[in-house]
């Protein structure tokens, strides 16, 4: 990863509700690792489109830290237009994902996600997303891997 | 929010950035070796020009411009590429690399560029190879410039090992320049560095009609913990691999490949 110059981040908004609205049978989760140096990151590009429930409103998503108990804390930053939005699991190996964070999007949109860490060690984690619709409903949802490291 | 995680999104938002400055361009990329994405809907090009000077840095010259509006999405692993694919051959292009840097470095230290004898409509005509768009999945999102696959089969072989990687990751989503691109995977196996192996151990393992299980296999007998957990993360519906990899020295592992046994095990 190269170094740069650091720049604010604009969070956007936390929600902390919506899960218990979503349908289970919808829910998306994806399952990856992150090689050992400490700038090993993965991205994901989730694409978030209207199947038939209405358009995009927001992406939900929130990261688990999986077994075994290591040094580095897993995070998930959330991309959309010149924002970005980052939620960290605090507790490595416990059953609980880190709070969620919502981006608002509209329609057909994309969004860039990316996993990473904060130290060296290799780390397993699991990311929940979720494409919702304004009205809370679950909607299309795709998602392609963009770097695996 | 501790640094590296801050530079992770100041990647993001910087000169690799999703930023849309103006709501009809966007211009959006990842880290160096993965995808550049350019989309153009009913703006000038001298305004798509400017975007992507101001987030790459690379200084674009030009005088006069079709001042008709363009429409086009163009991707591509360099800034080069991504200007070839707007321009199509109705532009000469002209390139300036940063002195300091070695041959090898070229592709990733573009410092310069002139739009010259430009006639016609731009952006209009695009070789059709070159689009793309943001809903591929795939090889089928990665660009078809020969160039930077060439360039990219170059830059697997540089002294700088982050550079190696980084191609060998761009490289991966190259599908349709075989056998080249697969020879140069497939090299990459027995490279010194683990993280460029671990790329080749991807790449190969997602390459459209290639069986990777023998390469998987021995991935994960690989000394470094990096590329035998690339290895269990590149398997598919493979019982059988992801058992070997229960038996890993290293605890990482050993949870993943249990972690993929239970999802496939579920389905």
């Amino acid at each position: 990863m190269k170094k740069i110059p650091l720049k604010p981040v604009l969070a956007i908004m936390t929600l902390s509700a919506v899960l218990g609205q979503v349908n289970p049978a919808s829910a998306h989760d994806q399952s990856g690792s992150l090689g050992k140096i400490n700038t090993a990151i993965d991205q994901y590009q989730v694409h978030c489109f209207d199947d038939g429930t209405g358009p995009n409103g927001y992406l939900i998503v929130a990261v688990k830290d999986l077994a075994p108990k290591a040094a580095p804390k897993l995070s998930v930053q959330v991309i959309r237009d010149n924002t970005a939005t980052n939620t960290t699991d605090a507790v490595d190996s416990d059953a609980s994902y880190s709070p969620e964070v919502s981006v608002s999007g509209s329609g057909d949109q994309y969004y860039l996600m990316t996993v990473d860490k904060t130290a060296t060690g290799a780390e397993n984690y699991s990311v929940e997303y979720h494409c919702m619709t304004n009205d809370n409903q679950h909607t299309g949802t795709d998602i392609f891997q963009l770097t695996n490291q | 929010m501790n640094a590296a995680k801050l530079q992770v999104i100041g990647l993001l938002l910087w000169m690799p950035g999703v930023l849309m400055a103006e709501s009809n361009i966007r211009f959006m990329s990842a880290q160096a070796g993965a995808e550049l994405h350019l989309d153009i809907v009913q703006s000038p090009l001298a305004q798509a020009l400017d975007e992507i000077a101001d987030k790459t840095g690379v200084l674009i010259h030009y005088s006069a411009l079709p001042e008709s509006v363009v429409n086009l999405t163009c991707t591509g692993t360099t800034v080069t590429g991504i200007l070839k694919c707007l321009l199509g051959n109705k532009a000469g292009l002209v390139f300036r690399y940063a002195h300091e840097f070695s041959e090898e470095d070229q592709q990733s230290r573009l410092a310069e560029a002139w739009i010259v004898g430009t006639h016609g409509d731009l952006g209009q005509d695009a070789p059709a190879a070159n689009r793309s768009s943001l809903s591929g999945t795939g090889s089928n999102a990665a660009t078809r410039d020969s160039d930077d696959t060439g360039k990219l089969l170059e830059m697997a072989t540089a002294e700088n090992p982050q550079y190696r990687a980084d191609a060998v990751a761009g490289l991966a989503s190259r599908q349709d320049e075989a056998p080249l691109v697969h020879d140069a995977l497939a090299s990459a196996l027995s490279d010194s560095n683990a993280e460029v192996r671990a790329q080749a151990v991807a790449g190969l393992a997602k390459y459209q009609g290639y069986d990777a299980s023998a390469v998987l296999q021995s991935a994960m007998q690989d000394g470094d913990v990096s590329v035998r957990l690339m290895a269990v993360d590149s398997v598919g519906d493979n019982p059988a691999l992801l058992q070997q990899a229960l038996g890993d020295s290293d605890e990482t592992v050993r949870a993943y490949a249990a972690t993929k046994l239970e999802a496939l095990s579920a389905q």
